[in-house]
């Protein structure tokens, strides 16, 4: 399946996603255009809204990416959420510990540190995926919780600031602090990281031999192994890279937004960035897109429950739903279809037209 | 006596291919009757078709004189029919008995059954540890509770389907015995093989087949192994020579040429202890075409692997020119100039979801001429592949199509044309030919010739010896792992090679 394909492929799905979404809407009594109409254009077209929409993007951008990369070596990666958290937690150790360097040192540290607790958490799963053979989406899962609960720990004992409410750590220095890049607002230069990540990304994988071999690995392990390519590493390699990713994440939603380590800090970006990334057909280059995308409808949700009454529950389900019909757009065979409606949908309306014709024949 | 089992005009086609032609058969209780033939004779189609995972196209099965139909692998359990594959279906995790009593109603599981695995046990002399999951057993010890399934089943028939290529060679000779003990109560037993000295050893008669045909049943006693091999080969007239001289080209002296690989004493033993290659010698020669005949399955493919560093030898050494490879990483190997054409070429040739241009540069993507300073250029990428889709004619010939829009010859030659180019010292060539029309076989017999005519020593595998006996030097035939015997293609017979290709170690040493 070439690469034009799976972009149409995640179009009709998503098209079918919103349309599902608008029908439960119209159940729920409202106008499912008035509906969309006043979550889009607050999400993108309103300056705080979009703000808003930015702040959301950015961690889940890292965290599609994060989602990505192990993907297309084949390996799944569900434990950005927990490598976010620790991220967080090492960025925020790293900050609070060294408070007195300037800027331009001890950001890039704060980034280091957050990507070196990513990357040792992703190292777990990877090393058991690797040697051992378990299954990485169950130990990557479960993590997780670990995860969560280690920085629960951390901001209730010994990270807890003095007088504090409930737990969150000091704060981190003001140097420290990412710049705001839409003045008066919240949105800090996070998502401009993750741009660059992203485009770093696409890069690598296109014009490196050792991206291009991650991404052999990913599509065909076999003939991966025939070329030369040593999976176990790759695999590791992926999976490291996946949790770096995610861990400055962590550090972005400290250092960018709240300026302390909160407990329960990460609102499920780490999930959402499987979202972001099947989105995004696991292209690097589009995730910045389905990521502002994502974070739209997350941001511009409140709205349209305070504007409409439709309820914000309803977009969480059209994320749900976006998962659903991506997966399976993504893993539909290009010519045993049996389903009239998949073939109507993805394949006559929005498929290549090669793909077309190899059916007819 | 009456026969158990009467098999009458059975035919059944795939598309063009006509897989059995009036076959017709009678076998009765107690009797072992061996089925021998090449790859794709049709021993396993028939076996699929009485155990209903095939329908035939006309003809008709009789059991105990009335017709039945067998529509599926449950029926023919119900008509006391059950075959053991190669691969074996049991649950890793699960015991003996709970693999056994898999699938039954819950009163036919208690006590009572439990007592009667055990008898089976008793009866047949089998060895089975109960208390372990089937997943650590041996496979010897696996394969009899597959025979135990079936037989906790009442079957009177058993298709065995090359039961013993899967053992260690000490599981042969207990297995053979418990096989006696089934025929000995009764039991019809069809043993798939083509290894001769056991069918001499275990059968009744043996049934040959080539083409879809029964070429034969007959007594095993007293049928001389070398006619078995000669109807199993179809050469009536055993003296006429392969392949007349005249119609080949004078070829060149290859022992005067410098060695090009050197693999010697070389072993490989699977994890479950089965030796899958044994003591290979083999000795190459710069611009020297050798061919490996062999039946499916005798170590050939493992071969090519062990040569092209994708398996590790358990003992042995492997010299590339004057250099020892034996340690060095696939990856060493590609740029040693070792050039592999893998037998299979959708999951391990080339990757089907790049593009056409992207398979020719895959294997070798880090080399000077895909790269432009330390990253890979698309351009040069794609003057190369260019380039190939042209000298090779390669449809439709546009490089920036996935690979997987191309056809089975197509896509062969995008393999073939990759390692061609890379191959500098050796090119390893696995069933080349398989799948392809005459005209596609004739093109890339063509290119191999060519790179050989270079001075690429070429090492040409292949199960189909028409192939191989046309356009090798020498030919070395395997089985059971082993090099049974190198011949020269002039001066050989097929039934020659069919001996050779059927031949048991103990006869080789």
């Amino acid at each position: 399946m070439n690469s034009v394909t799976m972009q149409c492929r995640v179009a009709a799905a998503l098209l079918m996603a919103l349309t599902v979404g608008g029908f439960l809407i119209l159940f729920d009594g409202h106008n499912p255009f008035e509906a969309y109409k006043v979550l889009f254009f607050d999400s993108f077209l309103n300056y705080w809204g979009f703000s808003n929409t930015l702040v959301k993007a950015s961690p889940m951008l890292l965290a599609g990416l994060a989602v990505i990369i192990p993907m297309r070596a084949g390996v799944f990666n569900i434990g950005g959420e927990g490598q976010i958290y620790i991220g967080g937690l090492f960025g925020t150790v790293f900050a609070l510990a060294v408070p007195d360097l300037p800027a331009v040192l001890g950001v890039p540290l704060i980034f280091l540190a957050a990507a070196i607790g990513g990357t040792f958490w992703a190292a777990i799963p990877a090393y058991l995926k690797a040697y051992r053979g378990t299954n990485e989406v169950i130990v990557t899962l479960l993590m997780n919780f670990v995860a969560i609960h280690i920085v629960s720990y951390a901001v209730a004992g010994p990270l807890l600031a003095e007088g504090a409410p409930y737990p969150y750590s000091d704060e981190v220095a003001e140097a420290y602090r990412l710049p705001i890049v839409m003045p008066r607002s919240d949105a800090h230069a996070g998502f401009v990281f993750g741009l660059a990540m992203a485009l770093i990304l696409y890069f690598w994988l296109r014009f490196t031999p050792s991206g291009f071999q991650l991404d052999l690995v990913g599509r065909n392990a076999r003939a991966a192994a025939y070329a030369g390519v040593d999976e176990k590493k790759t695999i590791i390699r992926a999976m490291l890279i996946g949790g770096s990713l995610a861990g400055m994440a962590g550090a972005i939603e400290v250092i960018g937004l709240k300026y302390r380590l909160f407990h329960l800090f990460s609102d499920g970006y780490g999930y959402d960035g499987i979202v972001v990334a099947f989105l995004a057909a696991l292209n690097p280059i589009v995730a910045p897109l389905t990521a502002l995308f994502l974070a739209g409808l997350s941001a511009g949700a409140g709205t349209m429950q305070r504007a409409i009454g439709v309820d914000s529950s309803v977009i969480e389900v059209v994320e749900g739903l976006v998962v659903v019909f991506v997966a399976a757009a993504l893993v539909a065979p290009r010519n045993s279809s049996k389903s009239i409606l998949k073939n109507l949908l993805i394949g006559g309306l929005f498929g290549h037209p090669k793909h077309n014709k190899k059916k007819e024949a | 006596m009456e026969p158990l089992l009467k098999v009458t005009s059975i035919e059944k086609t795939f598309g063009d291919v006509r897989a059995l032609v009036n076959v017709n058969l009678l076998a009765s209780r107690g009797e072992c009757i061996a089925i021998l033939g090449e790859n794709g004779a049709g021993k396993t189609t028939l076996a699929s078709v009485l155990i209903g995972l095939y329908q035939p196209d006309s003809g008709q099965i009789e059991l105990d004189g009335t017709q039945i139909f067998v529509t599926s692998p449950a029926a023919a359990i119900r008509h006391g029919i059950g075959m053991i594959h190669q691969h074996f279906s049991l649950v890793g995790a699960m015991t003996a008995e709970e693999n056994i009593l898999i699938g039954l109603p819950g009163e036919k599981r208690g006590t009572a059954a439990r007592a009667r695995i055990r008898q089976l046990c008793d009866d047949f002399d089998f060895t089975v540890d109960f208390d372990v999951p089937v997943a650590s057993m041996a496979v010897g010890m696996k394969q009899r509770v597959e025979i135990l399934k079936a037989l906790f089943r009442d079957v009177s028939i058993l298709i065995l389907d090359e039961p013993t290529s899967v053992l260690a060679p000490t599981e042969v000779a207990p297995f053979l015995q418990g096989v006696r003990k089934l025929v000995a109560t009764g039991c019809l037993v069809f043993f798939i093989s083509h290894k001769l000295d056991e069918i001499r050893e275990i059968a009744d008669r043996v049934m040959i087949m080539r083409h879809g045909c029964v070429e034969g049943i007959l007594p095993v006693a007293s049928t001389p192994m070398t006619q078995m091999s000669a109807l199993m080969m179809g050469q009536t007239d055993a003296d006429q020579p392969a392949e007349k001289p005249n119609t080949k080209e004078m070829r060149l002296d290859s022992t005067r040429a410098a060695k090009a690989l050197v693999v010697s004493d070389v072993s490989l033993t699977a994890s479950s202890g089965a030796e899958i290659l044994k003591e290979v010698d083999l000795t190459l020669h710069a611009g020297e075409i050798l061919g490996i005949a062999g039946i499916d399955g005798n170590g050939q493919t493992e071969l090519s692997e062990v040569i092209t560093g994708l398996k590790t030898q358990t003992s042995g050494t492997i010299l590339l020119g004057d250099k020892e490879i034996s340690g060095s990483s696939i990856a060493a190997r590609i740029a040693d100039g070792i050039g592999f054409v893998p037998e299979d070429r959708h999951a391990e040739g080339l990757v089907l979801s790049l593009s056409v241009e992207e398979n020719f540069a895959f294997r070798s993507i880090g080399e000077g001429k895909f790269m432009s300073g330390r990253l890979i250029s698309r351009r040069a990428i794609s003057k190369i592949a260019e380039d190939a889709v042209t000298a090779y004619d390669i449809r439709p010939s546009n490089p920036k199509l996935n690979a997987s829009a191309l056809s089975g010859g197509n896509q062969q030659k995008i393999v073939l044309a990759r390692e061609v180019s890379r191959a500098r010292n050796l090119l390893v060539v696995v069933q080349p030919t398989k799948g392809l029309d005459v005209g596609a076989t004739q093109f890339v017999q063509d290119q191999i010739r060519a790179v050989a005519q270079s001075g690429v020593a070429v090492l040409y595998i292949s199960t189909e010896l028409e192939h191989v006996l046309e356009i090798s030097d020498r030919v070395a035939v395997m089985a059971f792992g082993r090099i049974t015997g190198v011949v020269t293609p002039q001066n050989t017979t097929l039934q020659d090679i069919g001996l050779l290709m059927t031949a048991s170690p103990e006869e080789v040493v």
